[in-house]
């Protein structure tokens, strides 16, 4: 039984033996680097394919036994209703200029994670079924059947994959891996294969209105803890309307902001603001999430849980909406909210009324970023801060995948930081802006069984976030994104122990001098101060 | 392996060009070169109208600088375009100067622990020197379908061959397209990242055209092609009344066949990029989403949970927790 | 003249062998990115590899071990979440003998005993290295519990405050089968 270490480590010298159009996914020795499937129930309640117990362990994936038509004719379908598609299963010349830009190869060093060899998964397929030259030459063109083991590794791969989008901004032609992977899922979708993280929030989200499937009454009874926490903390009394109608406006934020930690403390530094400023607005239990899991499982089931946002505010009757700080709500939002379920004609262009500003750039979608909305009363001085009270932090900044590469929201957050903060640091400029890392655990993909892959994916991101550790004592990562508040703690934890991460807005509730408080001795987290996370300003 | 079968091809074409041209000069004189040519035109015509017909539902520029927002912010104008003319501005920096394939920096660390950005532009000057030397040497080749030679390519010509070292004179794009396919092709056989992720149809067009450029330069400089035969066999194909002249070498034959080959190729290979690139909708579209509306031709609607629906599952939840219902008012 | 000292000028041909030889352990790195990209920042895993094992060889030959820990742990952390059994994730220390043997193998096969004590230390360091590797495979456990816990952190706050939980929650249905190892 035993080896000696000779034998086990010859095994690992050869190159991989097989040419990678042959698959073959062992998904038991695997573990950690794939989700569990969607459960029977969710599937049911929202209506998609092929319900059923499995496992990717199984040998057996019960699929319909007509399920390479299905695929083939779903193939056909989205090819003739996307123009990218299209055109990038056509015109990638392999030229490698993206291979070695995705968070998941850097980590992982598997070729298949190389964003040109993804798409090669598809591609393949796409030669086979729908080029002539594949027809006929097969291999020799670069066809591949379509098979049962193709169809196993589709699921392992596309599911590595979070659409973050890094490896289209170096494509010469923009070939966007998302749009691939949004393609590869939904043709997966259509046989039944998805995961669990992704299916069962979707399902919560179309029912309560939410993706942790918290009901109106708990909604609201979170909201007013919190608010009893925010008050325990600044002596300010804070009581957010809930689906008040005639309210100026609907304020939008991800389910996790008034649920999981950290992002409860962004979600305190939200009131606090609205507080100070006197805004009228209200928050909703119906429309009670900003983010969007039915991105990840396809643009239908993003536009079925979108559909809420406009429903809600033309019932409420309020004049525009303003989102909280959450990475692919704004990707559905920039760009898909209008298109899907606009035009949002009952809605005035967003307006603020601090400040008198006129959004003009939400003209049509009517929707801004807290962000925006902030920068602007800053830079119209209309916020008393003062940025000593962050003094235990000393800051980095992570832009979020989607607000980066499907916004351009790069200005705006560092602009907030730079006043509500005293040390701020950037990280490398080739691991932020456009050229930003993953978290390694967006599009659906931040579970916990697939912790080993996250880990690999969030290396680069951590990397850089070690660096400014290492060379400015950082201690806190700040970002605007609901899922990066809730997995970038955990990957700190394992790669860069000693960097805790916020909301941009937790620390503006931090640094807002307010009428009235209490004189804080407390960040909004109840931590003290002036306590030993301070440092001296020397580096 | 997938190189060698790229070039058992490649050599097969020249074989055929070879052994063919000797047979029947007249087919690969002019009856190749015209069906290439059909091939060409109704291949591309086709497939371009095959993506056009193809609708872009959403708007997905991929965004790499700044938004316009606020007045005060300032946005970054050809990295993430607001308007038509500076999306045509990006897909200019795009196409002429291949923007993307420069944004490849690296860091290095120098001896005093201080982070420096150096380019990484080696693949990105490979693929300027091919893409422009092609264009150049292209255009002019029109000096064999045009009488008299417009200015401008006699222009091109002079330019190309500033450096007068030889007789006849070395043209510019004749060393660089040399040296940028043998870096293209290096690159492919010999980067093992590059070569994993290479397929046959990656080799083949990179020799298919070194061996357009290396029997074009022989023509040049070795063995002499004769240019009034050819000039008159060019002129006669563009009139629709073709001759063969005599005197055209089994080099030029080779050289014609391997481009007619390249040409008939092109509509059904990833050499589609040219047109590709034009209509790439995370290029080729404006950051503008929030502030114009994208239309979907598709968009079919979908099951969604309303308000209603909603409020009569909770009702009596909703009653209790005191949030306002329809009802109410 | 001492082995070690005899070493000391092969040390950087030591440890380029060696790190081949890790390289080589990744079989999925077909595409030889590992060795080829040098920035600190795009190829972490080449990178945290390069700078540990000079920590790690200077400490077998010199036998001072301050730094090994770190470059144990910075190795280690990376090859525990990438697809590795544990034996093949620690194998790595042993490559260090090849490398030796390979650069240095007449100069070892003359002094024995010299090469005794090098040999035990790599085998230290190997068990060492297993230590860390459990480290952090526990580690991914208590992580991902904490994680848990932070998605639900309201009901934490509650829980501290003596007030009523009602249940919800990302992690509900779903979960059939139990993580590895």
């Amino acid at each position: 039984m035993s080896k000696t270490p000779e034998e086990l480590l010859q095994i690992h010298y050869h190159p991989p033996k097989h040419d990678w159009m042959d698959p073959s996914i062992d998904f038991e020795a695997r573990r950690g680097t794939w989700s569990y499937p969607g459960g029977v129930k969710s599937l049911e309640y929202l209506g998609l394919p092929n319900p059923r117990e499995w496992s990717p362990t199984d040998e057996d994936w019960k699929l319909p036994p007509n399920w390479q038509e299905i695929v083939h004719r779903g193939f056909k379908d989205l090819l003739t209703k996307y123009r990218s598609l299209r055109i990038f299963m056509d015109c990638c010349v392999r030229c490698g200029a993206c291979a070695d830009k995705c968070h998941f190869f850097i980590g992982s060093g598997d070729p298949k994670n190389m964003p040109v060899l993804r798409a090669e998964l598809l591609r393949s397929v796409y030669r086979k079924d729908f080029t002539t030259a594949g027809k006929i030459l097969g291999r020799a063109a670069g066809g591949r059947a379509l098979t049962i083991d193709v169809i196993k590794e589709w699921f392992y791969y596309f599911y590595q994959c979070t659409e973050c989008r890094r490896c289209s901004v170096f494509c010469p032609y923009g070939i966007d891996t998302a749009e691939i992977t949004m393609a590869a899922r939904e043709l997966l979708n259509l046989l039944g294969i998805n995961i669990n993280w992704i299916v069962e929030p979707v399902a919560n989200c179309q029912r309560t209105g939410n993706h942790l499937g918290i009901q109106p009454h708990t909604f609201k009874d979170n909201v007013e803890f919190l608010c009893e926490e925010l008050e325990d903390i600044t002596g300010i009394h804070v009581d957010p309307p809930i689906n008040k109608k005639g309210a100026e406006i609907l304020f939008i934020m991800p389910s996790a902001d008034y649920f999981a930690d950290p992002g409860i403390y962004t979600f305190m530094g939200y009131m606090l603001l609205f507080k100070y400023l006197g805004l009228d607005y209200t928050l909703s239990a119906y429309a009670s999430e900003g983010g969007n899991f039915g991105l990840f499982l396809s643009r239908d089931t993003a536009k079925r849980l979108n559909y809420k946002m406009y429903a809600e505010a033309k019932r409420l009757g309020v004049k525009w909406i303003l989102g909280g700080e959450c990475g692919h709500m704004w990707r559905v939002v920039n760009q898909y909210m209008d298109t899907m379920n606009g035009p949002a004609d009952f809605l005035e262009v967003p307006r603020s009324p601090v400040t008198g500003t006129v959004f003009e750039n939400a003209a049509s979608t009517k929707m801004v970023h807290i962000c925006e909305f902030t920068a602007d009363l800053i830079h119209h001085g209309k916020l008393k801060l003062d940025p000593s009270r962050n003094d235990w932090a000393r800051v980095t900044y992570h832009d979020a995948c989607n607000p980066a590469r499907a916004m351009g929201l790069l200005e705006e957050p560092r602009y907030l930081l730079k006043h509500a903060v005293n040390h701020f640091y950037e990280m490398p400029e080739n691991t932020i802006r456009e050229q930003t890392f993953c978290c390694g655990a967006g599009a659906g993909l931040g579970n916990d069984e697939n912790i080993d892959m996250r880990m690999r994916g969030g290396l680069p991101r951590a990397n850089a976030v070690k660096y400014v550790h290492e060379q400015h004592r950082v201690n806190l990562l700040t970002c605007i994104c609901a899922i990066d508040r809730a997995v970038l703690p955990t990957l700190m934890d394992f790669w860069v122990p000693g960097v805790r991460v916020s909301g941009i807005h937790e620390l503006i509730g931090n640094a807002l001098v307010i009428d009235g408080e209490n004189e804080r001795t407390t960040n909004l987290r109840g931590e003290p101060l002036h306590g030993e996370g301070e440092v001296s300003d020397d580096v | 392996m997938r190189a060698v079968q790229a070039l058992t091809v490649v050599l097969l074409l020249i074989a055929i060009a070879w052994g063919g041209a000797a047979l029947i000069p007249a087919v690969f004189a002019v009856a190749v070169p015209y069906l290439a040519l059909a091939v060409f035109l109704l291949g591309i015509t086709l497939h371009i109208l095959a993506w056009a017909r193809v609708p872009v539902p959403f708007k997905i520029p991929s965004v790499c600088g700044q938004q316009r927002s606020l007045p005060w912010i300032r946005q970054q104008r050809l990295e993430s375009p607001f308007t038509s003319w500076q999306v045509a501005g990006r897909m200019a920096l795009e196409i002429l100067l291949f923007r993307s394939l420069f944004r490849n920096t690296r860091s290095v660390l120098t001896p005093k622990q201080r982070l420096v950005y150096q380019p990484d532009k080696v693949l990105w000057l490979g693929a300027l020197a091919f893409h422009w030397s092609l264009l150049v040497i292209v255009l002019r080749h029109l000096r064999f379908f045009l009488q008299p030679i417009p200015r401008s390519i006699q222009l091109l010509s002079a330019l190309d061959g500033v450096f007068q070292l030889l007789v006849p004179t070395l043209l510019i794009t004749d060393v660089l397209i040399l040296g940028a396919l043998l870096y293209l092709l290096g690159r492919r056989l010999f980067n093992p990242l590059v070569r994993y992720v290479s397929l046959p149809a990656d080799f083949f067009p990179l020799l298919l055209i070194l061996g357009i450029a290396i029997t074009g330069i022989l023509m040049r400089y070795v063995d002499k092609v004769d240019l009034t035969a050819v000039k008159e066999l060019a002129l006669s194909l563009t009139v629709f009344h073709p001759t063969v002249p005599h005197g055209l070498s089994p080099l030029f034959f080779i050289h014609l066949f391997l481009v007619s080959s390249l040409i008939a190729y092109i509509p059904f290979s990833k050499l589609m990029h040219v047109g590709g690139v034009f209509l790439s909708p995370t290029r080729n579209l404006p950051n503008n989403n929030r502030a114009r509306r994208h239309i979907n031709p598709w968009n079919h609607p979908v099951p969604v949970h309303t308000y209603a629906e909603w409020e009569e599952e909770f009702h009596d939840k909703l009653k209790a927790a005191g949030i306002p219902m329809e009802g109410d008012d | 003249m001492s082995l070690q000292t005899q070493l000391t000028p092969m040390l950087d041909d030591i440890r380029r062998r060696w790190i081949e030889l890790i390289f080589a352990t990744y079989p999925s790195d077909a595409s030889g990115f590992l060795s080829r990209e040098k920035d600190q920042f795009a190829n972490p895993v080449g990178f945290a590899i390069r700078q540990a094992t000079a920590t790690l060889l200077d400490s077998v030959v010199t036998g001072r071990s301050e730094h090994t820990a770190e470059a144990l742990d910075q190795i280690v952390r990376i090859r525990s979440v990438q697809d590795f059994t544990a034996s093949a994730a620690v194998s790595f220390v042993f490559l260090l003998k090849q490398a030796i043997t390979d650069v240095a193998g007449e100069l070892v096969a003359k002094d024995a005993r010299a090469w005794l004590e090098l040999d035990e230390r790599i085998d230290g360091l190997a068990l060492e290295a297993f230590d860390v590797f459990m480290q952090c495979r526990e580690q991914l456990f208590t992580i991902r519990l904490a994680e848990q816990d932070r998605w639900n952190a309201s009901a934490r706050l509650k829980r501290q405050r003596g007030l009523p939980v009602s249940p919800s929650g990302m992690h509900g249905t779903g979960r059939k089968e139990h993580p590895r190892r």
